[in-house]
């Protein structure tokens, strides 16, 4: 490695005389001026770009607007839809969850129904209910007052409105 | 300032070093002017130059030597070692299996639930457990099997730890420890986390109101196969089985849960094609219980062989309550005999006796060679060919002289009934038997039905003792199901329904989806079916149906007590066959409910002590359930509400 590092070049040279620097400078500097002198006159002037390069500039500019576009398009879609695996077997855990939740509820219910009645046979002390001991009720008699035939009208009006709007 | 800094040293650089860099430089020609005087900084290049080769080659030399070695172990000789993948397998079929699981959905049999929708049959997720002590690992390290065996006494509760190292030294592999595990179990020992633990997952029918409704619900196998073998599960099995979906899917980890991608599946493919549909019974379960525990009852009483209570609904045929003693707990029915597994009142035919008076009348009364005003001379016995019957109270009341078709009925005679029938040609009253759908089949929701059985037509009309048995209900047989399906057409002004359990299919609001039509068949007039009902009515009123009698409320009966008869001819001496049929409320009908008790032993073994307590409670559970009111005439002031909840 220190060998690479050393300069290839004569030790005495460098750091290089500021006169030669600033000759090889200046003469460089004239050079250019020269060419920046002539130049001028053989430049075109920029008064109208063509026309195919403008549409050129165009269709670069919309094109890199598409792809910035695109771009966050995708990474949006990249985001909204990476998470999709994780959610979807989070539900299905839940579901499996709740449909052992529903077995055990079904089964300890149904059970305790069982049980309920089992222990309702055995008790003496429990006895039927005799249908004398019932008191019957007679429904109350619906005075026609109370239902005016508009109101009736109006509710088969909302049936109807609501099944026309399914617009079949 | 700092630029042109930088830039000194670097132009220089470039300059000397020309072979190193681009060609087109313009510094180029001048210094490799410089390269042809200086022929030590050209040694020196070529040195750069070899050092720079002697590198290069050292990384590619590196970079074969492991892509070999890479190829080497992936392909050559994969040392890579999982122990499930079998021999054989490549190590993409490896990493498949690793990335992709099989999800079984949860498709259960469908539920079959009673007319309020409690849960008669139901599946229920169990575990069976093998035992593999050869791999006795947790997290790659090797566990004791005595520490295991402490751990799984804990959760299984019916071993002990000392018993289970005894099992876990006999054998390697596949041991099979338990069985029938409840899902709390199976997380107890998933939580072990031990490779060696190998938990299979099942499904087994739960029924968890156990006998109560076995007669109708029937059971299914307990094996893999869960072939249905008896009542509702075998008949309706189209409708409860449910194909097992499962579907391949790509799985990943994270968090150490797993991960599923559904996105890989098609469209197509229904993930959870499952609906709640539930096949719902026209059994109503409280009904069922008050009709077993009255059966119970009378059956310890008078220590009967067996019994039978069927509750129909007059309108539609549809069962609320289907009960015959003795029975089984489908959860355990391979403690049973296998005769249980039949439903007796479905499979095995009787003589009704007496029961089958009221319809012997109901068609003398249609073909109109009687009227109900009519009356005929009991003489206590009678004479025909050479037999000799006599009523069944011959010893103790005589001969009753003149009674009307309600006393008949009302002293169940004997004589009376064969002075009825006698005045019908005996091939008419045979072809109405006939029409009765007797010897027809019924599609039944139960399996074995059996048709029942009339003596053959020559024999029927030629021998005058064949209608003159038939007239009291003896000589031909039936099942106890088809009985009470006749009387159940008197209720429903003489149209014959066809009886059904299933209601249909049903969703957890109750709302049907799926359910069969009804049929019907007139087999009697309406009017005439009315007048047998109001004489049936008195039975209970006033005659041997006293013990089904409820105050305020009409109710129709008609005893029975039959001899039985004996496979090798003629009929058994001592044995008896008890029933009691009851129809109510008699101004509408609405139930119609039959008793049978067989062989009951002891002094006063007929139909009026045996089997009409048991109806009389069946009556007066439905009353409670139902909230039907007492009749109208009764208490008047309630005609309107009587009306309403009989129709409705």
């Amino acid at each position: 490695m220190s060998a690479l590092r050393q300069p290839s070049f004569p030790a005495e040279s460098y750091p290089p005389k500021p006169k030669q620097k600033r000759k090889q400078a200046s003469s460089r500097y004239q050079k250019t001026k020269q060419i920046t002198v002539k130049s001028p006159a053989n430049f075109p002037q920029a008064k109208s770009i063509p026309a195919n390069l403008e549409t050129l500039s165009l269709v670069q500019r919309t094109s890199f607007g598409l792809a910035l576009v695109s771009m966050a398009a995708s990474i949006g879609l990249y985001m909204s839809t990476v998470n999709i695996p994780q959610l979807w077997s989070q539900e299905y855990r839940n579901l499996e969850n709740l449909q052992g939740q529903e077995r055990q509820l079904i089964a300890i219910n149904e059970s305790l129904k069982y049980q309920i009645a089992q222990q309702a046979g055995q008790d003496r002390n429990l006895s039927i209910s005799k249908p004398e001991e019932a008191v019957f009720i007679t429904p109350a008699q619906v005075s026609i007052k109370t239902q005016p035939n508009q109101q009736e009208a109006e509710a088969q009006n909302i049936i109807e409105l609501k099944y026309n709007s399914l617009g079949y | 300032m700092t630029k042109s800094k930088f830039k000194i040293p670097l132009t220089s650089v470039k300059s000397r070093h020309p072979q190193a860099k681009a060609k087109g430089n313009r510094t180029l020609p001048a210094s490799s002017r410089r390269r042809q005087k200086t022929t030590s900084n050209n040694q020196k290049s070529n040195q750069y130059v070899l050092r720079l080769f002697l590198v290069w080659g050292i990384l590619i030399l590196g970079a074969v030597g492991l892509t070999s070695r890479l190829y080497y172990l992936q392909i050559i000789d994969p040392i890579i070692k999982y122990e499930q993948a079998p021999d054989g397998k490549r190590l993409t079929e490896i990493a498949r299996d690793q990335q992709t699981t099989k999800l079984n959905f949860y498709i259960p049999r469908r539920q079959i639930v009673d007319r309020q929708q409690s849960v008669l049959a139901t599946d229920r997720i169990t575990y069976t457990l093998y035992v593999h002590p050869k791999i006795f690992i947790r997290n790659s390290e090797p566990v004791a099997a005595t520490e295991i065996a402490e751990q799984l006494a804990d959760i299984l509760e019916n071993k002990t730890a000392a018993e289970l190292v005894e099992i876990f030294s006999k054998q390697d592999w596949g041991i099979l420890l338990a069985e029938d595990l409840p899902e709390s179990a199976k997380e107890k020992i998933a939580a072990l986390q031990i490779d060696g633990l190998d938990l299979k997952q099942n499904y087994s029918r739960f029924y968890p109101h156990k006998e109560m409704a076995a007669e109708v619900t029937g059971y299914v196998n307990r094996d893999s196969t869960r072939t249905p073998q008896a009542g509702v599960e075998y008949t309706q099995n189209q409708l409860l089985k449910r194909e097992p979906i499962s579907w391949k899917m790509k799985r990943s980890f994270s968090n150490n849960e797993a991960v599923f991608h559904p996105g890989d599946l098609d469209r197509s493919q229904q993930m959870f094609n499952f609906d709640d549909l539930r096949l719902q019974l026209t059994i109503d379960l409280r009904l069922q219980q008050i009709a077993r525990n009255a059966l119970k009852k009378q059956m310890d009483e008078y220590k009967a062989k067996r019994g039978t209570v069927i509750v129909m609904d007059v309108r539609d045929g549809a069962i609320a309550a289907l009960v015959s003693e003795p029975t089984y707990d489908p959860n355990t029915y391979y403690k049973y005999g296998i005769e249980l597994f039949k439903n007796w009142a479905i499979t095995d035919l009787y003589e009704p006796g007496s029961t089958f008076k009221p319809i012997n009348i109901a068609l003398a009364l249609d073909a109109g060679v009687i009227s109900p005003q009519d009356t005929f001379n009991d003489t206590g016995k009678i004479q025909i060919d050479d037999a000799l019957v006599r009523n069944h109270d011959f010893e103790t009341d005589g001969a009753r002289g003149n009674l009307t078709l309600t006393e008949i009925l009302q002293y169940s005679s004997n004589v009376g009934m064969i002075k009825v029938m006698s005045r019908m040609n005996p091939i008419d009253y045979y072809r109405d038997l006939q029409e009765l759908g007797i010897q027809d089949e019924v599609e039944f929701d139960i399996p074995g039905y059996t048709t029942g059985r009339l003596k053959n037509e020559v024999e029927f009309t030629v021998r005058a003792i064949e209608p003159a048995t038939t007239a009291f209900g003896q000589g031909f047989s039936l099942t106890p199901l088809k009985l009470i399906q006749i009387h159940a057409a008197l209720a429903n002004k003489g149209k014959l329904m066809t009886p059904h359990v299933v209601r249909g299919l049903s969703d957890y609001q109750g709302y049907l989806h799926y359910s069969l039509p009804t049929t019907s068949k007139e087999i009697f007039s309406p009017k005439n079916a009315h007048t047998v009902l109001e004489m049936m009515e008195q039975v209970v009123e006033q005659g041997s149906g006293y013990a089904a009698k409820i105050p305020g409320y009409k109710i129709a009966g008609k005893t029975g007590t039959s001899q039985k008869a004996v496979t090798e001819g003629g009929y058994d001496k001592t044995a008896k066959i008890t029933s009691f049929v009851g129809i109510f409320p008699v101004e509408a009908p609405r139930y119609a409910v039959l008793a049978v008790v067989d062989e009951p032993h002891g002094k006063y073994t007929f139909g009026s002590t045996v089997a009409a307590p048991i109806v009389g409670s069946v009556i007066q559970g439905i009353i409670n359930i139902e909230g039907i009111p007492p009749s109208s005439n009764q208490q008047p002031g309630i005609n309107n509400q009587q009306k309403n909840i009989a129709h409705d």
